[in-house]
């Protein structure tokens, strides 16, 4: 390295002309640098396109879910819309979320989304349980994990309840 | 034929160099020989049927899924085409895994074997990974649930894993940006790293043939590639070309439902060379890291490293080691498809187990036919709608309801559930053909007219 700093500095700035064999490691050794260099710059803009995401723009305030006059004591997937410009595009997001009354009045709200790889659960009535199709998670009534991979009991998210309906804040 | 005297093998041909393949060949390796050139038939079929595929799909979220069934549906060869491209696939699955497990079982993997070795253990890896990527193109249901879960995958791997999912996704969330980002890896960097490794591989073909050594070569006769192994293989591509054929008039492929992130209905699967990792992750323990992320990777790591690793003192019981891993693993994989197609079959909406003939019967003079009433159940309608208290309770009953719908509006709920009950949790049968939306119109119809007795 040091000797073809060396090279470098004879060649800029004393504009000499390099001896055969020196010249060609010198040719040799900046091949390899500009090609180095070339590849560095080319890995950059490998990652700065890969790790581009679309700005997002959501609407951050509260959606409505449900009224509490239609909850019951088994779950029931309730939906609210709500808009996101994510880039240029302009799309109608959905928030989904399990609610009822527990037997002591309380309203209760879990995520559909399994806490093992995020498909989608699903009440089942007869086992009285959630169940994840992908997998064969099982989940208690409050979102416990009974059987299956699931480890994590499922999301509860942070609600309001405004003039008798239930608000979810919509998060990042 | 008359049994020529051994002939060395030329090992620097000066004049015909430039070709990619071999001129002349052990017979022993013309077996190997052939797989290879259907290996490379087939790919060459992905590519075209790819690239012409690529003439009519729209790789965004709202085109994708109709604009592959429009191609399916209104044209026999766009039918073709994207059977052979979906099937074909699966024929490469097969092919290189079979191509890899008889150069382990030749011994094709030591000394001067290592990057013919590696490049075909990559093979099959790349193929799995143009599989999952193209999975999510047509943006079906199945497609949807895989690339999510995949992703999922990817991001529970320590430190790098959300960085990882994050480039895959091109977004915060599985959205239309991840299809662009799927589409781009398809169509695009997969196909220039398969190249790079075809180009790698048949070089190493070229240089150092199958043998493990050079007095292998002269001890089994030579043949001239061309047409020895050109012969037998073109036959063979002929065949895997009318398999494809019948496969496709059999069981054509076509997009399924359109992707909804929001239907909690329905039990996805992935396609059937995913399924013995899709069993792995059934297990209540290790998780997904450990199981689709460290086990494949150990799996991947062992086979690459194959020329390297000693399993014993003798290099002949080494190569018996290591094939009885390969075959036990290889049990194992088939063993966990077998079961997954068994005992978890897909479905939309609840698993019922009903038949068209457990149906109401159709009386004589009614619009509704037979092949409406076969719709209800292949098309998934009977798994969340009840008919006479069978099938699924995810949905409305269909018999009995509490108000009487006209043709008109069941035609809308079908094509459109959310434009009614923005809540639905439908899917979305717009791309039937019409004359099944039809049948299953006036199927629908006869049912609401049937009273719980």
């Amino acid at each position: 390295m040091r000797k073809l700093l060396g090279s470098f500095r004879k060649v800029i700035f004393a504009g000499e002309v390099l001896p055969h064999p020196e010249r060609r490691e010198f040719l040799r050794a900046s091949a390899s640098l500009i090609w180095a260099a070339m590849a560095v710059l080319g890995a950059a803009a490998v990652g700065a396109s890969f790790f581009r995401s679309p700005r997002r723009e959501r609407y951050m305030g509260q959606v409505r879910v449900a009224d509490l006059s239609e909850l019951q004591e088994i779950p029931q997937l309730f939906q609210a819309e709500f808009e996101e410009t994510a880039g240029w595009r302009q799309v109608r997001k959905r928030l989904m979320v399990y609610a009822r009354r527990t037997s002591d009045g309380e309203v209760s709200l879990l995520s559909p989304v399994c806490s093992h790889l995020s498909c989608l659960v699903r009440w089942n009535e007869d086992g009285r349980e959630f169940h994840c199709p992908c997998h064969n998670g099982r989940f208690s009534i409050e979102g416990r994990p009974l059987s299956g991979p699931p480890r994590g009991p499922l999301r509860r998210p942070t609600f309001e309840i405004r003039r008798e309906a239930i608000y979810l804040k919509v998060s990042e | 034929m008359s049994p020529a005297p051994p002939q060395p093998i030329p090992r620097q041909e000066s004049s015909a160099t430039c070709s990619i393949f071999p001129t002349q060949t052990p017979e022993r390796d013309l077996p190997l020989h052939r797989l290879l050139i259907l290996i490379l038939f087939l790919l060459t079929l992905q590519v075209l049927t790819g690239g012409l595929l690529l003439l009519s799909y729209v790789p965004a979220a709202a085109e994708a899924s109709a604009s592959l069934h429009d191609l399916a549906r209104t044209s026999l060869v766009g039918g073709l085409l994207y059977s052979f491209h979906r099937h074909g696939i699966s024929l490469l699955v097969v092919a290189t895994g079979i191509y890899l497990l008889t150069l382990l079982l030749r011994g094709v993997v030591r000394k001067r074997h290592r990057l013919l070795w590696r490049t075909a253990v990559a093979l099959p890896a790349l193929v799995l990974a143009f599989g999952f990527t193209g999975a999510l193109l047509p943006w079906d249901l199945d497609g949807y649930w895989t690339a999510l879960v995949g992703i999922e995958i990817v991001e529970s791997v320590p430190l790098v894993g959300s960085l990882l999912a994050h480039a895959l996704r091109g977004d915060a969330e599985l959205s239309a940006f991840t299809l662009t980002r799927f589409f781009s890896l398809h169509v695009f960097f997969l196909p220039l790293l398969l190249f790079a490794l075809v180009f790698l591989h048949l070089l190493a073909v070229r240089r150092n043939g199958f043998s493990q050594t050079d007095a292998d070569d002269k001890a089994s006769r030579s043949a001239d590639w061309h047409p020895a192994a050109t012969f037998q293989a073109s036959v063979l591509c002929l065949l895997t070309l009318a398999f494809l054929l019948i496969l496709s008039a059999l069981a054509p492929a076509h997009p399924g439902f359109e992707a909804d992130p929001a239907l909690v209905s329905v039990d996805p699967r992935p396609a059937w060379y995913f399924l013995p990792l899709f069993e792995l992750l059934h297990l209540p323990f290790g998780g997904p890291f450990l199981l689709a992320v460290v086990i494949p990777a150990l799996i991947l790591a062992f086979l690459l490293l194959l020329p390297e690793i000693r399993l014993s003192s003798d290099p002949r019981r080494d190569r018996t080691v290591a094939a009885g891993i390969c075959i036990a693993t290889l049990f194992a994989a088939g063993a966990s498809t077998a079961y997954s197609l068994l005992f978890r079959p897909p479905a939309i909406g609840e698993q019922v187990s009903v038949t068209p003939e457990q149906l109401p019967p159709i009386p004589s003079g009614n619009a509704a036919n037979q092949s409406g009433r076969s719709l209800f159940v292949s098309e998934w309608c009977i798994n969340c709608h009840q008919v006479a208290e069978l099938g699924g309770r995810l949905g409305p009953p269909m018999t009995d309801p509490v108000e009487l719908l006209a043709r008109d509006r069941i035609r809308l709920i079908l094509l459109d559930p959310k434009q009614l009950n923005p809540l639905s949790t439908m899917p979305s049968y717009r791309n039937l053909r019409e004359d099944d939306i039809e049948a299953l119109i006036e199927y629908v119809a006869f049912l609401q007219t049937l009273r719980e007795e």
